[in-house]
């Protein structure tokens, strides 16, 4: 038999996505035990993922290796590259999509209007519009998604209360509608 | 705890395996059969070997058949899963004639039952055309459920059972968590708990409790104190694996 090549060695990354398909769900203090890699290269990719609706977080805490992730979309055996800048990049080499997630991305889009809906109550903690929008309160969506809702005020951190360690924000829901159309003009464009 | 990979006993072992494997000529049996209880890092230690080696890692199911077999291999070595199995077994031949790719198949138990033996005889099949290392792992039990086919198994050239965990593979462990795990207590897992998985929750509801206590170091009196071995069953020290 003719001598048979070796395939190329596959990146740290490609070896990332090979775990995440084989294995669907998935700890990520798992992902770094296995591969040896360390959350700082685990990260970046894990939240512009999530953000473009690969995977998503079912459970965990703030402690990053704690959390249990599972991969919504399989779409081949090539890994998504992941660039960070001048946004989060997510280029799908099997599909040949790519997915600019600078905020007006559809994926996003419909992200920011479940966390929008769910903020329903004039007083509100992070946590309770978390479990309304049905997403998880450390993912990166909920982080990324309610921190650009403070910058543009629809959310206004209330003075932390004595007996509490959990932040309560008034929810001004004028700008809150607004921005509620505005994304909804966009979605069905 | 800390998350860093231990290089247990079973995992070098399983490793050098796979290793001397891939050395044999591409004209001899390139078989290989891990076997072992559950807990004894079968999983763990496959997931990084496949990493490693960049082999197509599978995972047996009751449901397989020889086309879902097929198009799995198809997809893993990126090929066209158009057309009937005759096709797509070719293709697939071709392309582990041209690189060498290890095929791992995990949870063989699922294919060692009498209804699923022609998706056992294909993988032999794709094996003798190929030359393709063929890894199978399975429970206790695969090893002699696999006797019963034996011209498949007088391909397996490479026997890997895992041993029940050992005394420097628990202290390594330990040596992971977060708070000191002190002498008696070691001897104490090795004796009731050699088992990675147990140890591993053993050791995350120490860390808990020790959190909440403000405990630095526990011995034995201290473990029993915390009380975390609730629902966990100690194993004797004389039933080996």
């Amino acid at each position: 038999m003719a001598l048979k090549k070796n395939r190329p060695r596959p990146s740290t990354k490609q070896k990332v996505w090979d775990f995440m398909r084989r294995n669907r769900a998935f700890r990520a203090g798992d992902v770094m035990m296995i591969l040896d890699v360390n959350k700082h290269f685990l990260m970046p990719i894990f939240r512009a993922l999530e953000l473009a609706g690969y995977l998503e977080l079912e459970s965990g805490s703030e402690t990053f290796n704690d959390r249990h992730y599972k991969l919504l979309k399989n779409t081949g055996i090539r890994s998504p590259s992941v660039l960070k800048k001048p946004c989060d990049i997510v280029r799908d080499l099997n599909t040949g999509e790519e997915l600019i997630l600078d905020g007006k991305h559809p994926v996003q889009i419909a992200d920011k209007l479940k966390l929008l809906h769910a903020m329903k109550y004039d007083c509100m903690y992070r946590e309770r519009i978390a479990v309304i929008a049905d997403i998880h309160l450390y993912s990166a969506k909920t982080i990324r998604y309610l921190e650009e809702f403070t910058e543009l005020e629809i959310m206004q951190r209330k003075p932390r209360s004595n007996c509490s360690d959990r932040r309560m924000f008034t929810i001004h829901h004028d700008k809150r509608e607004a921005l509620i159309r505005e994304l909804e003009d966009k979605g069905s464009v | 705890m800390k998350e860093s990979f231990v290089k247990t006993k079973n995992y070098t072992r399983l490793l050098e395996s796979f290793t001397r494997l891939e050395k044999l000529p591409t004209s001899a049996p390139r078989m290989g059969l891990g076997f072992g209880n559950f807990g004894l890092g079968k999983t763990f230690s496959l997931e990084r070997i496949a990493a490693q080696k960049n082999a197509i890692l599978l995972r047996a199911a009751q449901t397989w058949s020889k086309k879902t077999v097929l198009e799995r291999l198809c997809i893993e070595l990126g090929l066209d899963t158009q057309g009937g199995s005759g096709r797509m077994y070719e293709r697939i031949l071709d392309e582990l004639r041209r690189e060498d790719r290890i095929i791992i198949v995990d949870e063989i138990d699922a294919l060692l039952r009498s209804d699923k033996t022609s998706v056992l005889e294909m993988f032999r099949d794709i094996h003798d055309e190929t030359s393709t290392v063929l890894y199978m792992i399975g429970m206790e039990e695969a090893d002699a459920k696999l006797q019963r086919h034996r011209h498949y198994y007088s391909r397996v050239v490479e026997f890997v059972k895992f041993e029940r965990i050992g005394r420097a593979d628990i202290e390594a462990y330990c040596e992971l968590s977060e708070v000191k795990i002190e002498d008696d207590l070691l001897d104490h897992f090795v004796a009731y708990f050699p088992n990675l998985r147990q140890i591993k929750v053993l050791i995350l509801r120490i860390e808990n409790a020790c959190e909440i206590n403000n405990v630095e170091s526990v011995n034995l009196k201290k473990f029993e104190e915390l009380g975390v071995a609730h629902g966990i069953k100690k194993e004797s020290s004389a039933s080996k694996h």
